[in-house]
């Protein structure tokens, strides 16, 4: 691994400070560390759109971003809570079960101990051409994308242009979901962004897959109390039983009335470069009959898919996973 | 530090370098030594794989005189709790806990497997919770977390000094080549170490060593060591 230096920040001022005092160089503020460390700088994969950090700003030692509060506006967690904590807190088990199984169906326990929230939101993604030393693609400052004409299984269906990747993070697609809010810091002041543009797909900047600056970082997270008798589901589909990224994972939060859709959220992870929000299926389902739609309604998010060469199947696999997860919320599964 | 409490100060490899040298800190020579003295005391053991007894540390590395003066931002001391014992050691940042353990520590139980988090032979425990030796940056755990290694478990050599779930685990066969099986154990031990000593159940456990991989593919036998530990811990209880 190449040599950097470790700062420990005890508030977020210090970690903004250390931002701004070490703007010439290339900053990263880490949580656990397990993609940072194990899976970028041990491997000396670098590029343009990821270089090899000089200065690591630990925020696991501010107290203010370690942790869970929960009342009548809603739940905060601070970016360097760790996902074991947020799957052990009660009123993340309670208000946001959706949460609580996103963050549990995220690697193993041996990571999930250490890995913070923060960094499971804004880890790097998976893709085989962007993790490997010997392609210079788009998003690691190159000028080619390795997946249109190389081995494209688990690449995007959905919004994929330049940059095929899909967003790895399970727990942003279930926040996304629950329309959450990211609460951000840096040297230019300190910002709120909605889950809804937190994220930013390769035309914006394909070298990035958020809104936070070099100069930012994510300090908290707010998710909103969902409304009463909301119904929430869970899906992720791995290629393995045990710990892995999602092929597709889906993330549903909504209400009904009757039998009815009312209002809520679908989600997709893996199938885009950004926790995908299926409108598409929700505006099929709008005050309709759940049970009698839901099949007609999933299928439209064919109309929305442009798979590439190898991964048609997951067109397939995202419709038929909608379909259980939204009737599993029914039943209460 | 309390009372009563073994403390050792070892500044490792590194003490004899420059404060801005940033090269590896590791010799070859010094790391084969150090193998070498744990590997005799392993073979020494009645039960071969599993009874890796820590070395005395006065044994292992020579005594060097600690840093002085400022150290750079890419060097850190820091002090390590593992297995009660308090360690004062001066760490190049980017040394993993499994390095710094193993190379200037001079404590070789674990193995290091994939390096990157994936395969879970190199598990420790911090506080109660499995981690990735591998991926846990030493630097970071000088903040007064509790680490148990597998190095902790056995209080000797003999088969009855083992910990339970050593002892189930050879007992068991929960092994083949063995690379794997100490990440398995402190996994195991995290999941029965509790008060009152956890159900468990194949979900449970399949869950709790989920981020173990044991290439020999010993699962069954893995899973009948976990539930025969469980039960000794539960009588012992």
């Amino acid at each position: 691994m190449r040599g950097f230096d470790l700062y420990d920040a005890t508030t977020v001022a210090e970690a903004v400070n250390l931002l701004r005092a070490h703007s010439g160089k290339t900053v990263k503020v880490i949580g656990g560390g397990s993609d940072i460390v194990g899976g970028v700088m041990k491997d000396w994969v670098q590029g343009k759109g990821m270089p090899l950090p000089d200065v690591l700003i630990d925020i696991t030692t501010i107290k203010d971003l370690v942790g869970i509060k929960s009342d009548g506006g809603g739940t905060t967690i601070g970016a360097a809570t760790t996902l074991t904590d947020v799957i052990e807190n009660k009123d993340v088990a309670s208000k946001l079960p959706l949460l609580a199984n996103a963050a549990v169906s995220v690697a193993s326990p041996l990571i999930r101990n250490f890995g913070t929230l923060g960094g499971n939101i804004n880890q790097r993604p998976r893709c085989w051409f962007f993790r490997g030393e010997d392609f210079a693609c788009y998003k690691k400052g190159g000028d080619f994308c390795y997946a249109v004409t190389g081995d494209n299984r688990y690449h995007a269906i959905i919004g994929g242009e330049l940059c095929y990747i899909v967003h790895p993070s399970d727990t942003a697609t279930a926040l996304l979901a629950l329309n959450a809010k990211a609460k951000i810091a840096g040297v230019g002041g300190n910002r709120d962004v909605a889950f809804d543009s937190y994220f930013i797909g390769p035309r914006e900047d394909v070298l990035r897959e958020n809104v936070l600056k070099k100069d930012e970082f994510l300090t908290h997270v707010e998710i909103p109390n969902p409304a009463a008798g909301t119904k929430f589901g869970w899906t992720k589909l791995k290629d393995r039983q045990v710990y892995d990224f999602a092929v597709i994972s889906v993330a549903a939060a909504f209400t009904v009335e009757g039998n009815n859709w009312k209002d809520g959220r679908i989600t997709l992870g893996g199938v885009s470069p950004v926790p995908y929000r299926a409108k598409v299926v929700e505006d099929a389902l709008k005050g309709k009959d759940i049970k009698a739609t839901i099949k007609q309604a999933a299928a439209a998010i064919r109309t929305v898919a442009r798979p590439m060469s190898l991964n048609g199947f997951k067109v397939d696999l995202a419709a038929g996973l909608i379909e259980r997860t939204i009737l599993g919320a029914l039943d209460g599964q | 530090v309390s009372d009563g409490e073994e403390r050792v100060t070892t500044d490792g490899p590194a003490g004899q370098q420059s404060s801005d040298d940033r090269t590896a800190s590791v010799s070859r020579r010094r790391f084969l030594t150090g193998a070498g003295v744990g590997l005799a005391v392993g073979a020494a053991g009645a039960a071969g794989v599993i009874t890796v007894v820590a070395p005395k540390l006065a044994e292992t590395t020579t005594a060097q005189k600690p840093e002085t003066g400022a150290l750079p931002a890419s060097r850190r001391k820091v002090t390590l709790n593992i297995n009660g014992t308090d360690h004062d050691v001066t760490v190049d940042v980017r040394s993993s806990f499994w390095e710094v353990m193993t190379y200037q520590l001079g404590m070789v139980g674990s193995n290091l497997g994939c390096d990157r988090a994936e395969c879970g032979a190199c598990a420790i425990v911090v506080d109660g919770r499995a981690v990735n030796g591998c991926t846990v940056l030493a630097a970071r755990m000088g903040r007064g977390q509790k680490i148990t290694t597998i190095e902790g478990l056995a209080t000797g050599t003999k088969p009855e000094e083992l910990h339970p779930i050593q002892r189930a685990y050879w007992q068991e066969g929960g092994f083949q080549c063995g690379i794997c099986t100490r990440g398995f154990i402190m996994s195991t031990y995290a999941l029965l170490n509790k008060t009152p000593v956890p159900t468990v159940t194949e979900e449970t456990i399949r869950e709790a060593l989920s981020g173990n991989i044991c290439r020999c593919s010993e699962y069954p036998k893995i899973y009948e060591s976990v539930f025969r530990a469980a039960d000794e811990m539960r009588k012992k209880a």
